[in-house]
């Protein structure tokens, strides 16, 4: 753990390596970022075993969890994408620095808020949670490896959120400051941070699912919407901001919600030889206990050892614990789908849509409106926060 | 207002009634002769499982439960799954119509505005249960006492059980009018201390009673107002601090008050209940100072009409002795709603009692799930 002095000496010695990135023209940056990726990406080198070992110790996730999220986040930096990003975003803001603070939820976070700063030649500082710093980590050090101007142009740090000394170091004087967390901490940032600095706020949300009646018309389509739906409860465990909570199935389609919900539990039960899911912490698995149980008096709970899938009708939504355990209701079109989420226009992150149509007359409806199966793997260009990913820069 | 016709005693209602009210009896008679401490372990099993039995046919909630959660447990009532206390808060848990309530406690609710409700056909149970417990670990060595309440009265919030309980232990163990220094939501400062200043002046015990937060609240305005309450004085904290104060360390909030009251922290316990109980556990060191025992480890006194029992939270199995577990409480007073409660407690065993360790928030990582319960909130 650093020394607020050793913070500010840091945060000094990111600015001057700033001067050194933006020497590096962005293709370079952009070429060394995908490199860097590349090397965490391939499980056969050093720096990707290694990594893959620590994510183990540290996020509760099983290997097959891990390969889904450091594939799924890992592969978009190609320097095609990150080039024509940058494009897109045009010249932005002079730089400075960058401060960064993430959550522990989901691993792979770190990946923008390091990687596209360094992009546009901004430094980043980022203060990662103390026990899963291992990405953002491992990261710095690709980065080093391959572009040792990149790799000093960044550094990762760790205390506790209650370290007000710390806090207030980390973020001096910043030009800008994307904060992960929850809504006490991004206010306790808020509040501290200098009239200069920018605030670029992730609070905590969740997802939702919707399968239209389209995406049902067949067996075929069936199993492939069930299929993609259990991949997005799986992704993580469900732990993510982007993953769903419901899963809202239209009425009139062949297969009901409640077969639909049958045909999830059964999908998620097989999932689990190949991507079993991770360890369940005592407080997740307390609120298992609650949220199943309520699941069984409000309609019908299909459990099993690697999750639960509850049909609860057209019952007022609830939130689920996570950890793949996730509640189908029916829902009778698309203008009733809207009217049920219209209460969530703050905390909805994500909304998968099974059926073509449907997504795109839902499209604005949520930050994130994405094909089912595809909610943990957005594309590099993706508004994750309904803002561009490389707002502030 | 029409009269309900009378039940058939041989319909199935009739049926379900006969046996309800066999099993309040024998429950009663079950408490009383348990009450001086004693335990029949045989007799509450056996009596258990045929309040589950019947709670399963006459509870709707409770059917559901051991029908989705409980397929896979044994033909003992007694492993079947217990009732999530969640549940309360989204579905009615009882035995009887709710035109028969006498009673409905309330839980505090979260911010979806979500509260717990435990109907209640008769008090009969509720009473004895509480007294029992209370007169066993709270007044073992007391008829009476002057009683300082810092909770609100049951005029006050009739749907609290903690309010309706400390009504009753006016009437059963106060000496004199009960003293009630919490009203409309903030602590009479001026009357508690007036009210303790009187007791010392009389060298009159007192015991204090109320919660865990309100306590705070007293030890933030008494600020360096320190008391010497006389000798036989006791404490009886209850519930957590639900961000409704800063949170106090148990070992430290022991310090405080006996800094604060002097009283001796052996006279300085915690009361465990919960709104979907009618039961409640005490610790154990009062009684075995009053009574001149050496005290064990500080740990709950667990009443022989309950069984208390730690489940693995993933399998809701029964978890090793030594092994921390998720709490579950059986309670033989709760024949009208549901005996089996599945409580997010984590608890030890402890000697002869146990030991809660605290409640398993929600640590699930959607820093803002109050905010999205809040959103999609209500009762199905």
């Amino acid at each position: 753990m650093p020394t607020a002095s050793e913070l500010r000496d840091l945060r000094t010695g990111l600015r001057l390596a700033g001067v050194a990135l933006r020497e590096r023209s962005v293709q370079a940056r952009a070429q060394a970022i995908e490199t860097a990726c590349l090397r965490l990406l391939a499980a056969e080198h050093d720096e990707g075993r290694e990594l893959r070992r620590a994510l183990l110790r540290s996020t509760g996730l099983t290997a097959p969890g891990i390969e889904h999220g450091l594939q799924s986040t890992l592969r978009v930096f190609t320097r095609e994408a990150l080039l024509a990003l940058h494009a897109e975003h045009g010249p932005g803001r002079s730089p400075g620095l960058a401060a960064v603070v993430l959550a522990g939820n989901v691993f792979s976070a770190a990946a923008r808020p390091l990687l596209l700063p360094l992009l546009h030649g901004w430094p980043v500082l980022l203060k990662a949670a103390s026990a899963d710093d291992a990405f953002p980590r491992a990261l710095q050090r690709a980065l080093t490896q391959v572009d040792r101007e990149l790799g000093a142009a960044c550094a990762v740090v760790t205390f506790g959120r209650e370290d007000s000394a710390l806090r207030d170091a980390l973020i001096d004087g910043v030009e800008l400051l994307s904060v992960y967390g929850d809504d006490e901490t991004v206010a306790a940032f808020a509040a501290i941070r200098s009239a200069g600095t920018r605030l670029i706020a992730h609070g905590h949300g969740l997802g939702l699912a919707f399968v239209a009646a389209s995406a049902l018309a067949s067996e075929a389509r069936v199993q492939a919407t069930v299929q993609a739906v259990a991949r997005d409860v799986a992704a993580y465990d469900q732990r993510g901001c982007l993953s769903p909570h419901a899963v809202l199935v239209q009425r009139g389609a062949a297969c009901d919600a409640r077969g639909f919900a049958l045909r999830l539990a059964a999908a998620l039960e097989a999932l689990t030889a190949g991507w079993p899911r991770g360890g369940l912490p005592a407080e997740a698995a307390a609120a298992q206990v609650q949220w199943r149980g309520v699941a069984a008096v409000r309609g019908e709970l299909h459990a099993h050892a690697g999750g639960a899938v509850s049909y609860a009708g057209e019952a007022a939504l609830r939130v689920s614990p996570g950890y793949r355990n996730v509640a189908v209701y029916e829902c009778a079109d698309v203008a009733a789908l809207r009217a049920r989420i219209a209460p969530l226009v703050l905390q909805l992150k994500a909304l998968g849509v099974a059926g073509d149509a449907e997504r795109e007359s839902l499209a604005g409806c949520a930050p994130y409106v994405c094909a089912a199966g595809a909610m943990q793997e957005p594309p590099l260009p993706a508004r994750l926060d309904g803002v561009h990913p490389c707002e502030g820069l | 207002m029409s009269a309900r016709p009378q039940q058939d005693a041989a319909s199935p209602a009739g049926v379900l009634d006969a046996t309800r009210a066999s099993l309040v009896q024998r429950s009663a008679r079950l408490i009383n002769a348990l009450a001086q401490g004693g335990r029949d372990d045989l007799a509450r099993d056996q009596l258990l499982r045929e309040v589950l039995a019947f709670q399963r046919t006459a509870v709707s909630a409770y059917g559901r439960i051991v029908a989705q959660l409980g397929e896979t447990y044994s033909a003992d009532p007694l492993d079947w799954p217990a009732v999530p206390t969640d549940v309360f808060r989204v579905m009615r848990v009882a035995a009887h119509r709710a035109d028969q309530d006498v009673k409905l406690f309330r839980t505090s609710g979260t911010s979806a505005g979500e509260r717990g409700e435990h109907a209640l056909r008769d008090l009969g149970l509720y009473d004895l249960a509480a007294h029992a417990a209370a007169r066993h670990a709270l007044f073992p060595d007391v008829e009476r006492m002057q009683l300082v309440l810092l909770a609100p009265s049951p005029e006050e919030l009739p749907d609290s059980s903690l309010s309706y309980m400390l009504g009753r232990f006016g009437a059963w163990f106060g000496a004199g009018p009960s003293t009630y220094a919490l009203r409309d939501g903030a602590l009479d400062h001026a009357l508690l201390v007036r009210t303790l200043e009187r007791c010392e002046r009389d060298a009159a015990p007192v015991a204090l009673l109320g919660t865990s937060f309100a306590f705070v609240h007293a030890e933030d305005a008494l600020a360096a107002r320190r008391f010497a309450l006389p000798r036989g004085s006791r404490i009886m904290q209850t519930g957590g601090f639900k961000g409704r104060s800063r949170t106090i360390e148990p070992e430290a909030m022991l310090r405080l008050l006996a800094a604060r009251y002097g009283v001796a922290p052996a006279f300085i316990v915690q009361e465990y209940g919960m709104t979907e109980l009618s039961s409640q556990l005490y610790e154990t060191t009062l009684r075995d100072a009053a009574l001149g025992r050496e005290p064990g480890p500080r740990r709950l006194w667990v009443p022989g009409w309950l069984r208390v029992s730690r489940v693995d939270a993933s399998t809701l199995e029964p978890v090793a002795s030594e092994r921390e577990g998720l709490l579950r409480i059986d309670d033989l007073a709760n024949v009208d709603s549901a005996c089996a409660i599945q409580t997010s407690d984590r608890a030890l065993a402890c000697e002869d009692g146990i030991r809660v360790l605290g409640r398993a928030e929600d640590a699930t990582p959607r820093g803002c799930s109050l905010a999205i319960d809040a959103a999609l909130g209500g009762k199905s």
